[in-house]
């Protein structure tokens, strides 16, 4: 034990006698309730106390700290250090723990009815993640995780974060998504409440805001790694359907669902039970998604790397009562619950609102289903079996389709009672002309057509209602559906319309890869070495180095593409695989008696001394080779100092082979083989891949406008709620 | 609440996806010991061993050759469209994932996984099931 385990230890207690004292307080005693928030407070200070230590153990390179040494080393800049925190299982579940732990600080500071049960959600959620830092604490030494190590002994120096996680933009990523996850558990604490006290009304709106502050955080997170993978990992795309993105996309579509049918249920009063279903599946699936990742079920289906498996059981248990208390609650209150019957009008807004939620449902599970496929057919069928990118693909393509339009579908109906009008008309001929202009030249698939004119309608409509409707109220919801369809058309380009190319090519010399010349001029020469390239694009030249070296610390490559973007495309080169060429280059060897060498690329055999010569006036010693199987005997002259080695030639070679040493007593000799000066070789060469994203900043921009919009209705909601006051 | 119309809907939709699966065969992966790969050839699985390192590695341009060897002693040869994955070398076990072709008697791989020892030391006996 040591400062840092034990703070954390106290953060437990204290959440206990919170939790005891809330629990108390639920029958509305006021002193219980100042005591159980004196309690809490003690653990934010905890939280707070715990996370500020290991943020200086790892700005003073503490690498007595086992998580320090694993994520950190002396060589990062500070930010990195800061961000390094976060890098690995325990860190990241601290920053969890502390965010929830602020997160519970807002309830507090509303000074709600019911605060006790509120606050229990919260400080269970709490007490268990506190639990798992038990277990496998970020404080723990180095060698009490590892019983090679020897007490007290400090390394010199970590082993390093892993270089992919050197960027900005990992810096922010891991602490929004946990931002989302942690916020997820305050509308679950509403939901709770709401079922508890039978009331259906007024969780709704005390939930909407946190349930948009959790969207969007954890689609920001979403968003950024996607444009990291395209920035950093080199395999060309943003999005790859691998079980830990899925992991983090499940959530943040039912809280998509959620949201919009609260929005539902404050306007119309419908879908009560549904909200209520939504908003527990939401904290259950974060934490299914959490399972997913940390456990290491899916360790052998994902690229990605994932934690310990002793966490695997906390989570589970975890898991397993949070699903039978929200669903024994649930069931308990389901028949009771009141809502208004949905509009029969099959084209009313609500009505296509509805339909588009649950096709979006329905995608979310197959997604679901297929993240989850390993473990159930590890289950069902005692081999586990894993889906393709296709599976997802091909659900995507009709699903994404039915969603765009029952969107466009609802919103077009909420202005007018006639369906169709002229405008609409007008907008549908201008989108399929510009998504033939569009996709005319580089695709000939129908279904890159169907999207794109799909993408365009929800564009220029969407467009169309802000400019006519004027209102800031639509604001939030028009530019976020706008950035969903530029999205799609982005999407289309980048991944259809994009082509790309490989070659081989040697150092010095110049290939046509893809729209681009390229030449490899080598390495830079650093420790963390990078390759140059000249890359002619047009009338354009540009000297471009990426980096490419073998990290010392874990003996892995470390590469990264090279982008270079563009209005209509990114050209993205990747350094694919490096080859050193076969260098005749001289060598010198030591061989013993009949052993065998390669020497500069040539085998040789030491048979033995030959000293025939040994006793004339100028003694000589030989030594017999077998030199790629011939028969050489190189000599040197005894006596002299200069010019007194007998050299011979490789037959059939231009190289030559010298006996710069003898040790007569240990039988071994100095071989000098010298270079081929006919043929210099094979040069070092370089596979490189270029392709073109087309419009690739097209889907950033979308995701951007996603995110503008879902920020523009938080804030928003959060005006009106204070000028409600 | 009427719940007879969402209800139709969602069937719909449930036959949607049941039609679309249907269609494509492929989606489904699973992990088989590489003498069944080589019966079920032409069928999309997921074979899992060490390289062979008796066997010659040859990299062409866009296409990659090597052999594993899986823990009941079958062998495969492997062509993989694309590039050898960085860390291939230090790899503890590789997974491909797809289809043997018997004309060729070759594993056509479409995507390979590279398993490194340091990160997964623990996780086999989880996943491999």
């Amino acid at each position: 034990m040591n400062v840092g385990s034990i703070i954390i230890t106290l953060a437990l207690i204290v959440s206990f006698g919170s939790i005891i004292f809330y629990y108390k307080s639920i029958n509305g005693n006021i002193f219980d309730i100042k005591l159980s928030r004196a309690f809490y407070y003690g653990s934010f200070f905890f939280l707070s106390l715990a996370y500020i230590l290991l943020t200086i153990a790892f700005l003073n390179n503490d690498f007595r700290y086992s998580y320090v040494y694993g994520y950190s080393s002396r060589e990062l800049e500070w930010y990195y250090l800061l961000s390094a925190v976060w890098a690995g299982q325990s860190g990241s579940f601290l920053l969890w723990v502390l965010l929830l732990n602020i997160f519970g600080l807002y309830v507090i500071r509303k000074n709600e009815k019911d605060e006790g049960i509120l606050m229990l959600v919260v400080l269970v959620t709490q007490f268990f993640i506190l639990l798992v830092l038990m277990q496998d604490s970020p404080f723990a030494y180095i060698w009490e995780n590892n019983p090679n190590a020897r007490p007290g002994v400090i390394p010199a120096d970590g082993s390093g974060l892993n270089p992919l996680l050197i960027d900005p933009w990992m810096v922010i990523h891991p602490p929004l998504l946990f931002m989302g996850y942690a916020s997820a558990s305050i509308p679950f604490a509403y939901t709770v409440r709401a079922l508890i006290r039978k009331e259906y009304d007024v969780w709704v709106d005390r939930s909407y805001k946190w349930v948009l502050f959790s969207f969007v955080t954890l689609g920001i997170g979403i968003f950024l790694g996607g444009y990291w993978a395209y920035t950093v990992l080199g395999w060309g795309g943003y999005w790859g359907w691998d079980p830990v993105e899925n992991s983090s996309l499940i959530p943040w579509l039912v809280g998509l669902i959620l949201f919009h049918g609260l929005l539902l249920q404050r306007r119309k009063k419908i879908l009560v039970r549904t909200n209520i279903i939504s908003s527990l599946l939401y904290i259950i699936l974060v934490f299914f998604s959490t399972y997913l990742t940390r456990s290491g079920v899916l360790a052998n289906f994902s690229v990605h790397s994932f934690g310990d498996s002793i966490i695997g059981i906390y989570l589970l248990t975890f898991l397993v009562i949070l699903n039978l208390f929200s669903w024994a609650l649930f069931f308990f209150r389901a028949r009771e619950i009141k809502s208004k019957p949905m509009d029969q009008n099959i084209f009313g807004w609500d009505t296509l609102l509805v339909y588009g939620l649950i096709s979006l449902g329905v995608f979310t599970l197959l997604i679901l289903i297929g993240t989850s496929m390993p473990i159930i057919t590890g289950i069902l069928m005692a081999k586990a079996s894993s889906v393709t990118e296709g599976y997802y693909n091909s659900l995507s393509i009709p699903f994404v389709l039915l969603i765009l339009s029952l969107m466009v579908l609802s919103t077009m109906s909420l202005l007018s009672k006639s369906v169709v009008k002229t405008t609409d008309i007008i907008i549908f001929i201008c989108s399929i002309t510009a998504a033939v202009f569009f996709n005319m030249f580089h695709t000939t698939r129908f279904i890159a057509y169907v999207f794109t004119a799909v993408g365009c309608f929800v564009i220029a409509r969407y467009i169309f209602d802000l400019i006519k409707l004027k209102k800031p109220a639509v604001l939030a919801s028009r530019i976020a559906h706008i950035g969903l369809g530029v999205l799609v058309v982005g999407a289309v380009s980048s991944n259809i319309h994009s082509v790309s190319d490989q070659k081989k090519i040697f150092k010095g010399r110049s290939e046509r890869v893809g729209s681009v010349d390229i030449r490899f001029n080598g390495f830079t020469n650093e420790k963390k070495s990078s390759m140059v390239f000249t890359v002619k694009d047009g009338v354009k030249v540009m000297d471009v180095k990426t980096k490419f070296y073998m990290q010392e610390k874990s003996n892995s490559l470390y590469r990264e593409p090279y982008i270079i973007y563009g209005f209509f495309n990114d050209i993205y080169i990747i350094p694919e695989k490096f080859e050193e060429g076969s260098h005749d280059h001289e060598e010198t060897g030591v061989i013993g008696k009949n052993e065998t060498k390669v020497i500069s690329g040539v085998t040789v055999i030491f048979l033995g001394f030959d000293q025939r010569k040994i006793n004339d006036a100028e003694p000589q010693v030989y030594a017999n080779l077998l030199v790629n199987g011939h028969r050489l005997s190189p000599g040197k002259k005894i006596n002299r100092t200069e010019g007194n080695t007998i050299d011979v030639k490789i037959p059939g070679t231009e190289r030559i082979v010298s006996l710069a040493g003898i040790n007569p007593s240990q039988e071994k000799i100095l071989l000098h083989v010298s270079s081929d000066s006919k043929s210099p070789g094979i040069p070092d060469s370089v596979i490189v891949n270029v392709s073109n994203k087309r419009f690739i900043w097209l889907v950033w921009l979308g995701t951007v406008l996603i995110t503008a919009g879902s920020t523009v209705g938080f804030i928003r909601y959060r005006q009106a709620e204070a000028a409600a006051k | 609440m009427n719940y007879k119309k969402p209800l139709i809907f969602l069937g719909a939709i449930g036959l949607l996806v049941v039609a679309i699966l249907s269609l494509s065969p492929d989606f489904l992966t699973s992990y088989v010991p590489i003498e069944t790969a080589k019966k079920d050839a032409g069928k999309l699985v997921q074979i899992i061993g060490k390289v062979d390192t008796t066997r010659p590695e040859n990299h062409k341009e866009s296409v990659f050759f090597f052999s594993i060897i899986d823990e009941k002693n079958g062998r495969a040869d492997i062509a993989y469209k694309g590039v050898k994955p960085a860390n291939f070398d230090r790899a503890d076990q590789i997974v491909c994932i797809g289809k043997f072709n018997s004309k060729e008697n070759m594993f056509m791989a479409e995507k390979l996984l590279v398993k490194c020892p340091s990160k997964y030391e623990n996780k086999y006996k989880d996943g491999d099931k």
